[in-house]
């Protein structure tokens, strides 16, 4: 079953053509990788797929609601945002009132990226990486279907992104999540079963073993 | 004091209001779009004088005038995105220029009752409005209270998420207009905008928790309003003022009790 259908996709920025003609498909389960320089289109077309940016031409057709997204960027507002860890992972889970088992599942994922310790901290007084956790940690814990992933480990240090990348691999494996991941790092791609390079407006299909 | 009438009405309206316009306005504060409240209390101004020229309720007018500005700038929100306070400007101008300009033609008692308010003074048909509005927010911020969490955080990350951003913000942005153009002629258009914004700025000094800052915010707005309306009846001020005087006072008290703390700690290092 296809995830995401991608067709012939065009996006024009005033006069200038930032993406020409891309295609691709995800199906259940698939690890996307892509790839590609800083300015390539990379963000825009993530951007695309997720309907926050209308596109010039071309379809795209994403066959689930249950999607949950990582940007790279960290607002300002992220910083002076009165809220705690708990409060902010705990939006991911759709309930008026969260019962035991929510609160358990949210505790479980505080837990694996390492958050848990702080979940009471206010997350104007957390680190770069710590917040960028933080957001991952909420976009995962509703268990979605696809989980599109843009520069995430941006702010991280080594031991957390490659521990960050371990549990990606994980979701995708056991829960049959698909992931959509982008990175400008080639090495944090090595457990993508379909790795593209966005270059020339286009995108390519990359055969090469990491 | 309590034997009066209009004094039971004018605690009630101040308790119900002291009630909603801080939980309207922690989302305005959240959304940097604190000086909208101004901009929409100026526009009820304009409101006013409209109703007054044409001869048709002031009331209904500024709120209609109220809800087509909100939209402006919730609308405009998005054209400007790095630019928001932009839209709030220019309609905080337009109202201004428009409430200035039509007040030359409108009775001038009329006029400043809704300038400076007249809580005293409610008729039926506001008291009811209030009534109404305190339901309808008191509801909407129930059933949208972690909703609007997530997009005062995030506004992208909820849409992706599957809440209907732009269906909560146009009822959000619908209620504030409202409650704002009712307010105006109770404590008056000019007190409105500070009432929205000081009760949170004070609550923000104390906790730095979303839920806290919620409810605190409430707690001195309700103190403030209540003892706001005693001072004003036992001193003979304008209610309005005094509200807003006291707010502004609990703010600055609040902000010293916060320096001493903050002086006795680093002397500790």
């Amino acid at each position: 079953m296809n995830i995401v259908e991608v067709k012939d996709l065009s996006f024009k920025y005033e006069t200038d053509t930032i993406l020409e003609k891309l295609s691709f498909t995800a199906e259940l389960g698939d690890y996307i990788g892509i790839i590609g320089v800083n300015g390539s289109g990379k963000t825009t077309l993530i951007r695309l797929i997720l309907g926050i940016i209308p596109y010039t031409k071309g379809s795209i057709k994403i066959n689930t609601n249950k999607i949950s997204y990582v940007s790279q960027s960290m607002q300002n507002k992220d910083m002076t945002f009165p809220a705690s860890v708990f409060d902010i992972v705990s939006l991911g889970i759709d309930k008026k009132i969260l019962r035991k088992s929510d609160k358990d599942t949210i505790n479980k994922i505080l837990k694996l990226f390492d958050i848990y310790d702080i979940k009471n901290q206010i997350i104007s007084s957390l680190s770069g990486g710590q917040l960028q956790k933080v957001k991952i940690a909420l976009a995962i814990v509703s268990n979605p279907d696809l989980l599109v992933l843009d520069e995430p480990t941006a702010g991280m240090d080594t031991d957390s992104e490659k521990s960050f990348i371990n549990y990606i691999t994980m979701i995708n494996r056991e829960y049959n999540t698909t992931i959509i991941f982008i990175s400008h790092k080639l090495s944090n791609l090595s457990e993508a079963n379909k790795l593209y390079k966005i270059a020339n407006k286009g995108l390519e299909k990359v055969n090469a073993t990491i | 004091m309590l034997q009066y009438e209009y004094m039971k009405i004018a605690f009630a309206v101040g308790l119900m209001l002291g009630v909603i316009l801080p939980l309207l306005g922690n989302i305005l504060v959240l959304k940097n779009l604190s000086l909208s409240g101004d901009a929409m209390s100026h526009t009820a101004l304009a409101g006013v004088a409209i109703g007054l020229v044409s001869g048709i309720n002031p009331l209904l007018t500024a709120i209609a005038l109220c809800v087509i500005a909100s939209i402006t700038i919730e609308f405009s929100r998005k054209m400007f995105k790095k630019y928001s306070d932009l839209a709030v400007a220019i309609v905080l101008s337009a109202s201004i220029a428009l409430a200035g300009l039509l007040s030359s033609w409108a009775n001038s008692a009329n006029f400043n009752s809704y300038l400076f308010g007249s809580i005293v003074l409610v008729n039926k048909l506001e008291l009811w409005l209030v009534i109404a509005m305190f339901f309808i927010v008191i509801f909407w911020s129930i059933y949208s209270y972690r909703k609007m969490f997530y997009i005062v955080f995030d506004e992208e990350g909820a849409k992706i998420h599957g809440i209907n951003v732009d269906f909560c913000n146009i009822i959000q942005t619908i209620l504030t207009a409202v409650v704002i153009a009712v307010a105006s002629k109770t404590i008056g258009a000019l007190m409105v905008a500070a009432l929205i914004v000081i009760p949170c700025a004070t609550a923000m000094q104390l906790s730095k928790n979303y839920h806290k800052t919620t409810f605190i915010s409430i707690l001195i707005s309700v103190l403030c309003i209540l003892s706001g309306l005693i001072m004003a009846y036992y001193l003979k001020t304008k209610p309005g003022a005094t509200i807003v005087l006291l707010s502004v006072l609990v703010l600055l008290v609040v902000l010293e009790i916060k320096n001493i703390i903050k002086k006795r700690n680093q002397k500790k290092i």
